[in-house]
């Protein structure tokens, strides 16, 4: 097995193929598994409730929104259990929320290693996203034993397997751009937990998105958790408001972008990240 | 063989300025701001930004490796052997310049890299194989040998954060070692460790190079390179000063660096006699470190200026510590060192044989009757002597100050 590896000056470095890098990735495929393992093995070592965490933090987010939005606020939920309304939008943002966190956090964690050794440095914060992706799926699992009580299994739950691959688009997207970003400027360690949760609020995960008037849900579907929110409750509970196909393309649209640009900025940072991080 | 590691014109530059380096946003769009106000200003003045401090790790490094050759990297601190391995690990890019490495490159830069203290050995072996570059199945075929190596089979699984330094150690280096790369980059990690294990690792690294690894090795102990490596590079502020035989390399490296105490050169002594020149050389060769079945000559130049029959010339060999190991005089009125005037040498021939593997100091005396010195200095070169063998690791750390060679017979 012989290959070479060729690099030269940085001009031509940027030129060089995302095929190559792709195929890269690829190879690196086992260190990838390895670090998810790693990630989830770490996680819950040492902890006395071991992965009945992955359980407790939405179950207690659920009661705490069922409570203030569903009854004290008395807030709509279009007929459906409060409880599960919050936990079908929790799941998504849970996801998202930790695995951005964790993802942006991730390159200045371990500068350490990648200042001794190399692999793809991608395959870092996409593992973050993984190890996340099992806390999802117990909980999406706790959710379908739950659902059938309140309501009917839909058809529209076939949806669920395209909207979590969107949902982790969004992730690896916004989770690069932040990982990439915290390597040059520290300060992101600070924005990023802040906006989080401000970014639960302005996301309709304690309420329905159809609560937002008309005029404004043009602008609020910018966010791309709308879409992604608003699809899940759809998929689950086959509820429809007038403005979700359009949350749902518009969400599309802006996770690809932040993906696609997140993809560029971390290539570029990638080469200079030994020498600044 | 062919070439598995060339270097064109590489180059290595990092900035030193507060822009480049650890930042804050703030400090980034300030930075940005001013420029361009100071552009709508029109104000031409274009570097606003505080002098910016360059450093050239390397400058136009050409270099060539060739496939089984077990290379030494020499030279001092900043010289530019980090940047270099991690420019050939892949770490990080060059400024300008080509690099071309065939095959697969394992960097043992630092030992135990990407361990995780709270996973367990066992854990830790695949995890630290996959990051090396091992694949799954590979790791699990090898999984025996490298704990066996590492000497941590009743450690498995305990938790790498309650291993004992050694320990860690050990299972780092066990691991890389087990890559089976092509090209195996290893910096400075023999360092620590005891020395049955050093040794270990050492006849690891031999093994591995007779399989046909090329190994490129960094260390300051001129020592485990002259054991270990048949080239070497030196490197110099960042430029190739010299590639070839190791030997010849190390030669330069010491000339270059050590050359206070590769010879003694000034004037010392009385009225009567003057000395000169003290070095060590081996077949007219100057030189400060010998194998241990070299003859070893110390030489003296000196001069009388008046003879006088009453001086005692000798030499004192002391190790590191200062203690006096052993010595040897010329009476003047045995031989005719002293019997006419003029500029002369003497020579001691001296037995590698005698000397365990380490530094000493040999030491001019000149006394005279009354044991007051004739001269005022202390003038010593340092010897340093290298064993041509790799030692039987079984064997006990001898604790003896002076060696027998190798004198058994059969008979």
């Amino acid at each position: 097995m012989s290959k070479t590896a060729l690099y030269s000056d940085q001009q031509s470095l940027v030129c060089e193929g995302w095929l190559e890098s792709f195929k890269e990735v690829f190879k690196f495929r086992e260190l990838f598994y390895f670090f998810i393992w790693r990630d989830i093995l770490v996680r819950y070592k040492q902890a006395f409730f071991g992965l009945t965490w992955a359980l407790i933090r939405p179950i207690l987010n659920m009661l705490f929104f069922t409570l203030v939005f569903g009854k004290i606020a008395h807030l709509p939920s279009d007929h459906v259990n409060y409880g599960l309304f919050v936990l079908a939008a929790m799941l998504p943002w849970q996801l998202f929320s930790s695995a951005t966190v964790e993802a942006g956090n991730s390159l200045v964690n371990q500068a350490q290693l990648l200042s001794k050794v190399y692999f793809p440095r991608l395959l870092i914060p996409a593992a973050h996203i993984g190890v996340n992706l099992l806390d999802f799926a117990v909980t999406l699992v706790l959710f379908l034993i739950l659902l059938p009580i309140y309501a009917n299994y839909q058809w529209s739950l076939l949806a669920t397997p395209f909207l979590i691959l969107l949902t982790l688009m969004l992730c690896l997207g916004s989770g690069i751009w932040l990982a990439a970003l915290t390597v040059r400027y520290r300060d992101f360690r600070i924005i990023v937990p802040f906006f989080m949760q401000f970014g639960m609020f302005i996301s309709p995960v304690g309420y329905g998105s159809f609560l937002i008037s008309d005029h404004l849900a043009w602008w609020y579907a910018l966010n791309p958790l709308v879409g992604i929110i608003d699809g899940f409750r759809w998929a689950f509970f086959s509820h429809s408001h007038p403005f979700l196909l359009y949350n749902i393309i518009v969400s599309t649209f802006i996770t690809s972008l932040l993906f696609l640009g997140g993809l560029f900025y971390f290539k570029k940072t990638e080469k200079l990240l030994a020498d600044i991080i | 063989m062919s070439i598995i590691v060339e270097c064109l014109r590489v180059s290595k530059k990092y900035t030193l300025s507060p822009v480049q380096g650890y930042t804050t946003l703030v400090e980034t769009l300030t930075h940005r701001w001013r420029r361009a106000t100071k552009a709508l200003c029109g104000k031409h003045s274009k570097d606003t930004s505080p002098p910016i401090n360059e450093l050239w790790a390397l400058k136009d490094c050409d270099l060539q490796i060739m496939t089984g050759d077990r290379v030494g990297l020499l030279g001092r601190n900043g010289a530019g052997k980090s940047t270099l391995l991690k420019l050939l690990s892949r770490i990080t890019i060059p400024t300008s310049g080509f690099i071309k490495v065939h095959g697969r490159v394992a960097s043992l830069l630092e030992v135990g890299t990407g361990f995780h203290l709270e996973l367990t050995g066992r854990e830790n072996i695949f995890l630290n194989g996959a990051i090396l570059g091992m694949t799954k199945k590979e790791i699990a075929r090898k999984f025996d040998e490298i704990a066996a190596f590492a000497e941590i089979e009743n450690f498995l699984d305990v938790p790498v954060k309650r291993f004992s330094s050694g320990m860690y150690m050990r299972l780092g280096f066990a691991i890389a070692a087990h890559v089976d790369p092509d090209l195996l980059i290893v910096d400075e990690v023999l360092a620590v460790g005891d020395i049955s294990f050093q040794a270990k690792c050492l006849k690891k690294l031999n093994h591995l190079s007779a399989c046909g690894t090329t190994i490129l090795f960094v260390s300051h102990d001129a020592g485990a390179i002259l054991n270990l490596c048949n080239k070497g590079i030196l490197l110099e502020k960042g430029a190739v000063q010299a590639q070839g035989g190791v030997q010849e390399c190390l030669n330069i490296y010491m000339q270059k660096y050590r050359s206070q105490n590769l010879c003694w050169q000034g004037n010392d002594g009385n009225a009567q006699i003057r000395f000169y020149r003290l070095a060590l050389q081996n077949n007219d060769l100057r030189r400060q470190f010998f194998y241990n079945d070299d003859q070893i000559q110390v030489v003296i130049d000196y001069e009388i200026l008046q003879i006088c029959d009453n001086f005692i010339i000798g030499l004192e060999i002391r190790n590191l510590n200062g203690q006096i190991l052993a010595n040897s005089h010329i009476q003047e009125n045995e031989i005719a060192f002293a019997t006419s005037l003029g500029i002369k040498q003497a020579i001691f021939n001296l037995n590698g044989h005698y000397f365990h593997p380490g530094e000493y100091t040999v030491h001019l005396s000149c006394l005279l009757p009354s044991h007051s010195s004739v001269i005022s200095n202390d003038i010593c070169v340092k010897l340093v002597v290298y064993s041509q063998t790799t030692t039987n690791p079984l064997l006990p750390n001898s604790p003896t100050t002076l060696s027998l060679g190798n004198g058994w017979q059969s008979k």
